[in-house]
């Protein structure tokens, strides 16, 4: 039944399917010739009036392929395009018979479009599972054309975002950005590496500590010590050093420059740990302009002998070297062909030898305290000789005269002993070798006189006697400024009579002439190394006194008050005759700039620096005569007024000669330290001489 | 030269204007003496103990018969000093400013 009733249906269906194909192709039978003749022979004829085969019907060959292909699907609405092809392949196929030619083949090279690939599958993966089978195709070719033409974004951006390509435009600048984001995470991994590993190894440091016992024990080598000594010295004076990043034109200078001032503190050494000692001696190295030798005075505290040196360079607040032995060191002097030796002349005689390579504070070499050597205060060192042949030359205060050889300081080579009438001892305070000279030099006594000896020859020994003095004799200072003219027979002495005298070597017995200007102790005097004419000299109230002959001989052309007012005890000029140090009785040195003005010698001064010394002889000539005219009158006259007058020759000094200076004579080792307590358990000895020559205008003749 | 003298100078130094801390340092850049607190001590031996083994290199690989004697480095703070030797290291810190007081 069910079989029959299906049978029917179909046919029934069959019979329906043929109405209607019968009905459409009466339809078509009907309606198309109308429409097709207006659409298909207006263009047939325009084209055949115009004799012209257009591209469009070569070109809709493949439009009727595809219209047949479509046709296939049993479209109606294609159907009935269907006749209009039907038309136009018979004219086509006339048109083509007669218009048949060969042509010249013309070939374009169209290089073909670079394919710019990149394997999608590595670098974007996930892509493949994102695109749309369907859509993949032309979303390829997008890409292509997109990847060389940039400025088309739209389309790019259309179709990405239609067809989930967000992932093509990701691969499209991917790329780049990889290249460098790679780069920036490997330097990353680098940088973090190394601060690993640096903190690792600051780790390790931290890990590695040492007990103390073990920086105890570092520290305790040798090796440390010489590191630190050496390495201390160098920072210090970096420390020291001036600061390079100052600005001449950031700030306004508040210092006002002086002009003609004659003399500018430049600097000051002093530790606490050598104060209120006395400066006993002072040298400059001849090797190294900037480094000052000094020697202290002992201490109750401290009773070891000390010489710093000093560095003036770098203006260090701290000693360059410090030595140190057992007495006090009452001189010293820089073994001058020795860069590297310094020696010193003690208080119990010996003569001690410091070497600045080794680290010890020390003596290297010491003489042996014995008779064959001094057992007296030494008050004189100084190297004598040339490179090749020097001798070390030390007087004490015994008057035994010693040379010796710095390569053996156990014994002297040689000895002398300093006898002034044969028999009596001569306690020298200072010394002076004519410059150049190595066997004539000049002797300066506790006593007052001044004596010129000899080391050699048949009259070694002293030879002549300068009586002049009332005083010990505190400085001593030849004359040794090279120039046109030789004034290496005057010479400077200063005294404890408050006067400084000028002498000639060649005329002995008197002085020249008695410089009287101070109301104190002179401790020293010294010519300058430059100027012929110009001396300084120091006194017990702090005042430096700065004498030019050739202005004036009278007054000194400038002075100074020391800061403190310390009794000044030694000076000392730079070589180059700028600078001036000056110990103290404080333990301060203080270095001063003497203005050039004073300084520097000018070209004729030494014809000048002549007539000076002969105006002086004569003027002394005619003080002889008027002194000697006075004594004759002295019988009318009291000795007050005679003291009374300006004169400047020795009649005002007699009567403290008289009173005060025979206890001074009779002391053969006197003790010149500024305010020794040695000869008086009361007061001092020089206390003494003080109040003595402040009494002596009073005291009776 | 005692280990007393080593202190003196080590006080002296400490004194002297501007100066912040001194530190000695051994071949291995640990701390042997300080003026400084543990940690900066610490910080600074082992940072200055690296930069002067690498500026000493840099001298040899320079001059391989040169070698470094001295290291400054200045910074708007501090002036850093390094004496290097054989077997240790001094450093001084130093305020830039001396006329400024420290800290």
């Amino acid at each position: 039944m069910d079989k029959k009733t299906e049978l029917e249906l179909k046919k029934a269906r069959l019979e329906q399917i043929r109405k209607r194909k019968a009905a459409a192709t009466e339809f078509a039978a009907t309606s198309t010739p109308s429409s097709v003749n207006t659409s298909s022979i207006d263009p047939e004829k325009i084209l055949i009036e115009c004799g012209i085969t257009t591209p469009v019907l070569t070109n809709s060959n493949p439009m009727t392929n595809s219209a047949t292909s479509i046709n296939s699907a049993g479209e109606e609405t294609n159907m009935q395009h269907l006749a209009v092809p039907g038309h136009l392949k018979s004219m086509i196929k006339n048109k083509k018979q007669s218009k048949l030619s060969i042509n010249p083949v013309s070939t374009v090279d169209i290089p073909p479009k670079e394919n710019v690939t990149y394997s999608k599958e590595t670098q974007t993966p996930q892509t493949d599972l994102i695109v749309d089978k369907d859509v993949k195709p032309f979303d390829y070719y997008v890409l292509h054309y997109d990847n060389n033409e940039e400025d088309d974004t739209n389309s790019l951006d259309a179709v990405s975002t239609s067809t989930g390509g967000g992932v093509s435009t990701q691969t499209k600048s991917k790329p780049a950005r990889d290249s460098q984001t790679d780069g920036i995470a490997k330097l990353e991994n680098q940088l973090s590496d190394e601060i690993k590993s640096i903190d690792d190894k600051i780790k390790q440091i931290q890990i590695k500590e040492i007990s103390e016992d073990e920086k105890q024990k570092a520290i305790q080598t040798d090796e440390f010590m010489t590191f630190f000594m050496r390495n201390t010295r160098i920072l210090e004076k970096a420390l020291d050093q001036d600061d390079i990043f100052f600005e001449y034109g950031a700030k306004e200078t508040s210092e006002i420059i002086e002009t003609g001032q004659a003399f500018k503190l430049n600097c000051e050494f002093h530790d606490d740990r050598w104060k209120n000692r006395i400066v006993t001696w002072l040298d400059w190295s001849p090797h190294y302009p900037e480094l000052l030798l000094a020697s202290y005075e002992d201490s109750s505290l401290d009773p070891d002998g000390t010489a710093l040196v000093w560095n003036t360079k770098f203006k260090t607040t701290s000693p360059e070297f410090v030595f140190n032995c057992s007495s006090w060191v009452t001189s010293c002097c820089f073994a001058k062909f020795h860069p590297n030796l310094v020696i010193g002349g003690t208080y119990s005689g010996q003569i001690v030898m410091w070497d600045n390579r080794s680290n010890k504070r020390t003596p290297v070499q010491r003489s042996s305290l014995s008779a064959s050597s001094h057992t007296h205060p030494i008050y004189c060192v100084q190297v004598v000789g040339s490179q090749n042949a020097h001798n070390l030359i030390s007087i004490s205060n015994d008057g035994k005269l010693c040379s010796w050889t710095l390569d053996n300081m156990n014994t002297p080579q040689e000895t002398l002993e300093l006898q002034c009438k044969q028999t009596k001892q001569v306690a020298v305070t200072s010394m002076a070798f004519r410059p150049g000279d190595v066997n004539n030099f000049i002797i300066g006594s506790e006593e007052g006189p001044v004596y010129t000896a000899t080391r050699h020859g048949n009259k070694s020994g002293i030879t002549e006697t300068f009586e002049g003095h009332f005083g010990p004799i505190t400085g001593l200072s030849c004359h040794q400024v090279p120039g046109p003219i030789d004034f290496s027979h005057i010479f400077l002495t200063s005294s404890f009579d408050w006067t400084v005298k000028l002498w000639n070597l060649k005329e002995p017995g008197k002085p020249m002439y008695s410089f009287e200007h101070n109301s104190d102790y002179v401790y020293d005097v010294q010519w300058s190394p430059v100027n012929p004419a110009l001396f300084v000299c120091a006194d017990g109230t702090g005042r430096l006194d700065l004498w030019n002959l050739i202005n004036d001989a009278e007054v000194p052309t400038a002075s100074m008050m020391v800061d403190g007012a310390p009794a000044l005890n030694k000076m000392r000029w730079t070589q180059n005759g700028h600078q001036l140090a000056v110990g103290d009785d404080q333990g301060k040195i203080s270095l001063f700039d003497v203005n050039e003005i004073y300084s520097n010698p000018r070209q004729d001064d030494w014809g000048k620096m002549v007539k000076v010394l002969q105006d002086l002889k004569r003027s002394a000539a005619e003080m002889e005569e008027t002194s000697a005219n006075q004594l004759q009158n002295s019988n009318t006259n009291t000795p007050n007024s005679n003291l009374s007058n300006s004169s400047f020759l020795q009649p005002q000094m007699t009567p403290i000669v008289a009173s005060g200076l025979p206890s001074v004579k009779s002391e053969p080792n006197f003790d010149y330290r500024i305010g020794a307590n040695y000869t008086s358990p009361t007061g001092s000895l020089t206390q003494q001489l003080m109040s003595q020559m402040k009494q002596s205008p009073q005291t009776p003749k | 030269m005692s280990v007393s003298e080593v202190e003196e100078t080590i006080k002296r130094i400490s004194a002297h204007k501007g100066v912040m801390g001194l530190i000695v340092v051994n071949s291995e850049g640990i701390p042997i003496k300080t003026t400084l607190d543990n940690s900066t001590t610490v910080q600074y031996a082992g940072l200055l103990h690296h930069l002067t083994s690498k500026a000493r290199s840099v001298v040899r690989d320079i001059d391989p018969q040169n070698d470094l004697t001295f290291l400054r480095i200045r910074s708007k703070k501090h002036e850093i000093m390094v004496a290097p030797d054989k077997e240790y290291l001094l450093i001084v810190i130093q305020s830039s400013d001396t006329n400024q007081p420290l800290h």
